[in-house]
């Protein structure tokens, strides 16, 4: 136990170099300061193309952040992504071809929207399958329980209770 | 020497709860009442010991004694007091202990109240608590034990993080906890009902309260974290789908689906297995969300220093108090399955789908917290599951909630409508209908997303309308006050809640459809345009705090006819004893909106970022959770509904159908 | 009943992947064999960047031309993005200083002014055989650098067969960047 309690030190304190050098910033505090994000001087001077770049980084991780867009974080490669994103919408490219390229750099791990394929493929077909199951599963039990309902009254009788219950409604108010 | 008692205090609470998980749940087993009665002298007894263990290390704070390792390393003796008070619990030793506080505290309320229970299943209920809290203690002692000394005592502390220095985070912890452990009595009532085999509707009556006032706290405990987001990390979000707050929001989830199955236990003797497994899953996330937030597998925003080692411990927990709980649920479960007698159409129904999509939600919010990890162990691969996958999924099914939360609470028991039904229908159609007119001839070009989530507004507040003006609309015989006064207080619950979620999505929407954001470098003199207000920026000033240096921007906030209605200062704080940076956003928040600037970075030379947000009825997504808390409070304790005498719907159908008001 | 019965272990089914999961994260974590800040690279296996910078021109020198990673073509090369302003590419300069025994070592300034770089090479040792000066950072977004210091080791065709992000320490270099090198034949 003392060993792998040592190990993950280890990791940790490296772990924490890692994100400064990543931040280049060598005091610890960069770690939990909240992050002011997006500055003025790199923001696009038409208004349009702004707004593309922000909606553009706010799809994008900042890798070295604790989930965290780019557009949310004050972390330098963030930063520096930010200024990729608005040089290239300055350039005339795409949306999509924008994410493609950042995507064929950094991998799927920058995009917060995961895109569908084969490894994505449960993720983004189980939420349906989930309602499908929900529902499966209540009808079938309502099947099993058929049999209950059958026996009971019949539509006169039903209508009865009906007119019942809507008589004492208006009688009696609320039941407590 | 208290450092010392408080430690001691805990190893007896230790050995007591031992005592208390085991003794009584042979007593049970044999119906021997003397040992039984040990459980609830040792609750009491336990609840006591970790009480003064507890407030041993809150001393150690007050006092600022540095000779324990705990104080050295998260507290300060300049800080303020109660930041040094919340600093107990702002780290993971100590806030490891106010875990079991709360956990030991629920077990003593559990002992000294309950009389009317068994005997057998207060015993079981208590022992299962006690075996849950023998689980947490030995995680405490063992591996994170709070009273450890150091050799060299150093001068002084280390400081608590500051961006933790905050009057809501010193609440959040506690209330958060107030509901993840408050899970855990359901928790116990489960456990016993599956050691037992035996579910009746009293069962759930007894275990509603607690659910109650879990899920209160829960909801208070959430909005919490997520207004301390929005203020303190200073770009405005409220919720970011981060995992620590998803392992927040999946108990959430369980527990607003277990709160309304077991009204279906408690009032037709139905959904008992399922409610049984709903009362598990809940405690089980609360329990998911420690692992997820204490072994620091997943990043997160939120969490303090996290520690593998320890979520070895979690886990090992873990499997045990969800892993057997789940094996009984598999083995004893069938046993509980009743007859259903009830069609689809009826409140039961509705009570169901409510159940399969809050379930579905649950499950959907799980998947994307851990499927990362998943693919990763699988395939080595690692992605990004963001709030865009959550966005596309988990929201559909919140809106197909919506649809029926209107809808269900006019359904009649058993079987379909009820003259109340079609009115509601037709007057949430309504709503709907004018809400989505309203805002497509605007023409303000909302996605879809927006404009249906504006229609629900308009079906649920329109559908909760329509239902109280049916119960209260004075008709020959009874006048309004008369009417007002029979309504039992938890349909009136059931709607303040209802109403709560309507104000929380006014909130959402608003500050999602209308919130405005400028960011500029401004130099002194600037005036910046807002929505409809001018910001004037007359320069800097330096504040001195009590532990913290501060620049801070002066704003003077004008309205359209040049009135001066509030002066802004966010501050960028230096922190003496930590020496980190933080921006302290400046809020006025209002009903109508809040007006939120941050201060960036900058001199006097270059000017100031400056980043300015108004942002429209944002409060209202806190105060609308406040309000569901508010609804529950009122729906759990007071008058009910008639229900606990079983009504026998062979022999007497219309007292079984009768029952017009809501619940769900 | 037994489809019934099946359904109830379901919920049992479902927490035993999860824990199965987290068990293996954690186990992964103590082991040391995951390491959560190591992003995969999306060019392992692939060919490496097209990359063309200019030479660092250190005090003395003739201004040189360009360099680019095909230099390197017909031998295995290190590629090691480093940067003056980051502490742990001082801690890993003795290992770079082994290391240029074995392979070639290109070094790319990340983000950093000429006159640093030749500090900083004067100080902890120059490994490289070459140094870019990536001075924008532009190259660095082009590999996929997350945060320097980051080591590519890339074959004789100039297809990456390796990232490592972060410092190479001693573990790091037994555990993956000598057998990598012994694969290659270097």
């Amino acid at each position: 136990m003392m060993t792998t309690t040592a190990l993950w030190r280890n990791q940790i304190i490296i772990g924490l170099a890692l994100v400064n050098m990543a931040i280049g910033i060598l005091s610890i505090s960069t770690i939990s300061t909240p992050a002011h994000a997006i500055t003025a001087e790199e923001m696009l001077a038409n208004p349009e193309l702004e707004e593309r770049a922000r909606n553009l980084s706010k799809q994008l991780r900042c890798l070295v952040c604790q989930n965290q867009s780019i557009d949310d974080s004050d972390a330098d490669l963030a930063r520096d992504l930010r200024r990729e994103v608005r040089s290239q919408i300055s350039a005339g490219t795409s949306d999509d071809a924008i994410i493609d390229q950042l995507r064929a750099k950094y991998g799927d791990y920058v995009l917060l929207n995961p895109p569908l394929d084969q490894a994505t493929l449960f993720l983004w077909l189980a939420p349906l399958g989930f309602i499908l199951l929900g529902g499966a599963i209540v009808v079938m039990a309502r099947r099993q329980r058929g049999a209950a309902i059958a026996n009971e009254l019949d539509a006169a009788e039903r209508a009865r209770i009906e007119k019942m219950l809507a008589s004492r409604d208006s009688e009696n108010g609320p039941k407590t | 020497m208290i450092a010392e008692l408080g430690h001691f205090a805990l190893i007896t609470a230790f050995i007591l709860s031992l005592a208390q998980g085991v003794l009584p749940l042979f007593g049970a087993a044999r119906g021997n009442s003397a040992v039984m009665l040990i459980a609830p002298a040792a609750a009491i007894s336990v609840a006591l010991a970790v009480a003064f263990s507890f407030g041993a290390l809150v001393w150690g704070f007050i006092t600022s004694d540095f000779s324990l390792a705990l104080v050295a390393n998260h507290s300060h003796s300049t800080k303020p007091m109660i930041y040094k008070i919340s600093g107990t619990w702002g780290n993971h030793e100590g806030s490891l202990l106010l875990w079991i506080l709360i956990l030991a505290i629920y077990g003593g309320v559990m002992a000294l109240g309950g009389s009317a229970m068994p005997m057998a299943l207060k015993a079981r209920i208590l022992a299962v608590q006690g075996l849950v809290t023998t689980g947490f203690l030995a995680f405490s002692l063992f591996t994170s034990n709070p009273f450890l000394r150091l050799a060299t005592v150093p001068l002084d502390g280390k400081g608590l993080n500051p961006i933790l220095q905050d009057p809501g985070l010193a609440i959040h912890p506690p209330m958060l906890y107030l509901g993840y452990v408050g899970l855990s009595m359901a928790f116990a009532f489960a456990v016993a009902a599956l050691i037992t085999g035996e579910v009746d509707r009293l069962w759930a009556k007894w275990m509603r309260p607690w659910i109650m006032a879990a899920w209160c706290a829960l909801t208070c405990g959430i909005a919490l974290g997520s207004w301390w987001a929005y203020y303190e990390l200073g770009w405005g979000g409220w919720w970011f789908w981060d995992p620590v707050e998803n392992a927040s929001l999946m108990p959430w989830l369980a527990a607003t689906a277990l709160l309304h199955s077991a009204i279906v236990v408690e009032k037709r003797g139905q959904l008992k297995s399922w409610t049984v497994l709903l009362a598990i899953m809940a405690f089980s996330l609360s329990l998911v969300g420690t692992f997820i937030v204490r072994s620091g597998l997943l990043t997160s925003v939120h969490s303090f220093a996290s520690d593998p080692a320890r979520g070895v411990f979690v886990l090992a927990i873990l499997l045990f108090a969800v892993g057997i709980p789940l094996a009984l649920y598999a083995w004893r479960g069938p046993q509980l399955v009743t007859t259903a007698d009830f069609t689809l159409t009826s409140r039961e129904g509705g009570l169901i789908a409510n159940n399969m999509l809050l379930v579905v939600a649950t499950a959907i919010v799980l998947l994307g917290t851990f499927y990362p990890l998943g693919l990763e162990m699988v395939t080595g691969a690692r992605i990004t599951v963001g709030p865009p996958y959550f966005d596309a999924t988990f929201n559909p099914v919140m809106a197909l909630l919506m649809v029926f939360m209107a809808i269900g609470p006019v359904m009649a028991w058993r079987r379909g409508q009820t003259a109340r039904l079609r009115p509601v229908l037709i007057c949430a159609a309504a709503g709907a209908g004018i809400v989505a007119l309203a805002v497509s001839s605007f023409a303000f070009g909302f996605g879809i997303g927006p404009l249906a989530a504006l229609g629900l507004i308009g079906w649920l507040g329109a559908g909760i309308g329509a239902d109280i003006w049916q119960q209260l609309k004075p008709n020959g015989t009874a006048s309004f006050g008369a009417r007002a006064k029979r309504i039992p207080n938890d349909v009136i619950g059931m709607w303040v809640a209802h109403f709560g979620i309507v104000i929380f999505m006014l909130g959402a929407v608003g500050d999602n459809l209308f919130n405005s954001e400028h960011v500029v470098r401004a130099k002194p003199g600037d005036v910046i345009k807002i929505a409809d207000r001018n910001v004037t920026f007359t320069g800097v000033k330096q504040v001195e705090g009590p532990n913290y240096q501060a620049l801070a921007a002066q704003l003077e906030y004008r309205d359209k006819d040049g009135t001066l209605f509030a002066l802004l200062t966010p501050e960028k704080r230096v922190y003496n004893a930590e020496r980190q940076t933080t921006t302290e956003a400046a809020i006025r928040p209002t009903l109508r909106g809040d007006d939120y600037a941050v201060l960036g970075d900058g001199d006097s030379k270059i000017g100031y970022t400056l980043r300015l947000y108004y942002k429209p009825l944002v409060s209202w997504i806190w105060g609308g959770a406040v309000i569901m808390a508010l609804g529950g409070l009122i729906a759990a304790f007071g008058r009910q509904r008639a229900a606990t005498k079983p009504a026998n719907p062979q022999q007497n159908p219309a007292s079984a159908l009768s029952a017009p008001d809501g619940g769900a | 009943m037994s489809q019934m019965r099946l359904s109830f272990l379901l919920p049992l089914v479902a927490f035993g992947i999860l824990a199965l999961v987290g068990g293996m994260a954690l186990y992964g974590t103590l082991s040391g064999s995951r390491d959560p800040t190591q992003l995969p690279s999306v060019f392992v296996d692939k060919a490496a960047p097209q990359t063309n910078l200019p030479r660092l021109v250190q005090t003395g020198s003739a201004a040189g031309n360009n360099i680019s990673v095909t230099m390197f073509q017909g031998q295995p090369v290190l590629v090691n993005f480093f940067a003056s302003w980051c502490a742990p590419c001082r801690a890993e300069a003795p290992a770079l200083e082994m290391l240029s025994k074995r392979v070639a070592i290109l070094g790319i300034a990340y983000k950093d002014r000429a006159e640093d770089t030749t500090a900083f090479l004067q100080q902890y040792g120059n490994p490289f055989q070459a140094i870019g000066m990536d001075a924008d950072g532009r190259t660095g977004i082009e590999w996929g650098v997350y945060g320097v210091p980051e080591t590519y080791l890339l074959d004789a065709n100039g297809v990456v067969k390796l990232r490592h992000a972060g410092p190479l320490t001693r573990g790091v270099l037994e555990a993956t960047i000598f057998p990598a090198l012994e694969a290659l034949g270097s």
